[in-house]
């Protein structure tokens, strides 16, 4: 269930709450007050609410006083469990807790009992609707006090939830496929490829004299495609990987992040004769080093990568925009650029812009895009083919304090100055 | 040392990744007996026989793969270590795998080393060589 549901249950629940109490108050007083008045007529106009709202929301109500007896059942409560309103009234126990099945009931009665001591508790468990359909149903039960602060009543609203219960459970099964998906991925389509490799290489260090070079050229593209098959199992297995990990929630010195991105590929940068430009220092943000190293790594790599044949690459790393919570950091290039039409598909998996000789899986960009997302952020690229491209990831910046104190553990003398 | 040739258990159930690892053994340059094995079962029943009981006869290293037709090499590790016999025998587990999961399981289980199929053939190749030598040959 979403948090929005949640707060508006959380809402209604208070509201018919405070409206129960307020009908219960102008009954009680109308033998002793003359309610001709304004706020007589203000109750009766709260107490006509209570009354819309039982009746037209899509839950049921249900009050029961603290000797058991029911005192209150809105009319949905029928359309909840299929039994008329009336057995609910009527019947001496807790009607209602008798058609929760059996697995459920003790955690049920368990909640009425936390309820009754004065605390508010959601329970969630399944019904069995006279149909003989079970649903999966959610509790809110609220106890209301009297004037003098004693517990009177509780009052439960329920909901049929079966279709959230049953999405979160669709959700666990394809992140359990997913799983079962890499796990097979990682085996049983590895194993192939590494017989291919493994083969043509022998077969090359026992034949290489004798091979012809027509021969010998057959071969290196059956050992160049057994890699690219390989590159492109380990970017699935990285990619569907990322939706299944958690990815954590702490403070990043993204200076640091960019030092090892630069450091480890510093061989490339040397080779294609690369010029880097970091202006400025970058700060710190929320997310997780390793996978923020995945996303720089990933767009510098790609700078350096799609370079512009006629033009050494230059790269320039730097803080766009920067307010109290976010900052937007750019990486912009001179390279080769991305094809107009091509641009809304690049943070798609599986999406190239450019010839698949250029070495690539297609799903780095897609890891970026994900990554940024699950740590609330964004990425938007600008691009001019033939010009370069210009990369903007908005983050969400970590608080000065919270940096101080997770890197540098306050000294003694610094303690002593507060 | 013993004077006779080192005996090796290889399980693997796949042909061509027996042949291959076959040839970098030949490459160790280690005097090598070896046995091979298709499935958890065949190797269990060669650990079982008799004639393995005297000292001369048992193995002197194990390279299993982890992901078996019968089961998971892992499975013969926690074997393996419960024999008095076996409980220092090295045991390199062989696997597509680079799943931490995975890796982490065969050291739990006393696995002595994880050798990856994954990397390029040449350096597959020298890495059981490597791993041959520091386990057979005397320091």
């Amino acid at each position: 269930m979403s948090l929005n549901t949640l707060l508006i249950t959380a809402l209604v629940v208070a509201l018919l709450a405070l409206l129960w109490r307020i009908r219960e108050q102008r009954r009680s007083t109308s033998h002793f007050l003359d309610l001709t008045g304004e706020l007589g007529h203000k109750l009766e106009d709260l107490a006509e609410r209570y009354d819309i709202l039982t009746t037209n929301l899509a839950a049921s109500v249900i009050i029961r006083n603290v000797d058991g007896v029911t005192t209150f059942c809105s009319p949905y409560t029928e359309v909840l469990t299929g039994h008329p309103v009336g057995e609910f009234i009527e019947d001496a126990g807790d009607f209602f807790e008798s058609l929760v099945v059996e697995n459920d009931r003790k955690r049920f009665q368990r909640a009425k009992l936390v309820s009754g001591l004065g605390e508010d508790i959601v329970v969630r468990y399944q019904l069995l609707h006279r149909s003989g359909i079970v649903l999966w149903v959610e509790t809110h039960l609220v106890p209301i006090c009297d004037s003098d602060g004693r517990i009177e009543s509780v009052l439960a609203v329920s909901m049929d939830v079966t279709a959230s219960v049953r999405y979160q459970q669709r959700i666990e099964e394809q992140n359990r496929d997913l799983n079962d998906f890499t796990y097979m991925v990682s085996h049983d389509l590895k194993a192939p490829i590494f017989t291919i490799k493994g083969m043509a290489s022998a077969i090359r260090e026992d034949l290489n004299e004798s091979l012809d070079q027509e021969s010998r050229e057959s071969l290196e593209y059956i050992i160049e495609a057994a890699n690219r098959l390989e590159a492109l199992v380990k970017s699935v297995i990285e990619y569907s990987s990322l939706s299944a990990k958690e990815i954590n929630d702490e403070s990043v010195s993204l200076e640091l992040v960019l030092d090892e991105v630069l450091n480890d590929l510093s061989g490339a940068v040397k080779q294609k004769e690369a010029k880097i430009g970091r202006i400025g220092k970058l700060p710190a943000v929320r997310g997780e080093h390793l996978r923020l190293y995945q996303v720089f790594s990933n767009l510098v790599g790609n700078a350096l990568k799609y370079c512009a044949n006629e033009r050494s690459p230059e790269i320039s790393i730097y803080t766009a925009q920067e307010n109290d919570e976010l900052v937007a950091i750019v990486i912009q290039d001179n390279g080769i650029g991305i094809p107009n039409a091509k641009l809304k598909d690049i943070f798609r998996p599986y999406q190239r812009a450019h010839s698949r000789d250029i070495e690539g899986s297609g799903i780095g960009l897609a890891c970026v895009k994900k990554i940024v997302d699950r740590i609330h952020g964004t990425v938007t690229v600008k691009s001019e083919e033939g010009q370069g491209s210009e990369f903007t990831i908005t983050l969400r910046k970590s608080s000065p304090n919270t940096v101080r104190v997770l890197s540098f553990p306050p000294s003694s003398s610094e303690a002593s100055l507060e | 040392m013993k004077s006779t040739a080192a005996k090796v258990l290889l399980v693997d159930d796949t042909k061509a990744h027996r042949k291959l690892i076959r040839r970098a053994l030949k490459r160790a340059e280690v005097n090598i007996a070896l046995i091979e094995a298709e499935s958890l079962s065949t190797a269990r029943t060669l650990l079982a026989t008799p004639a393995q009981q005297s000292t001369e006869n048992t193995f002197d290293l194990a390279i299993i793969d982890l992901n078996l037709t019968d089961g998971f090499g892992t499975e013969l590790v926690t074997e393996l270590r419960k024999k008095t016999e076996y409980r220092n025998l090295p045991i390199i587990i062989l696997s597509t795998s680079t799943l931490e999961s995975d890796i982490e399981a065969a050291r739990r289980e006393g696995a002595s080393c994880y050798l990856t199929k994954s990397s390029d053939p040449e350096r597959f190749q020298q890495q059981i060589i490597n791993e041959v030598k520091r386990y057979l040959l005397p320091v």
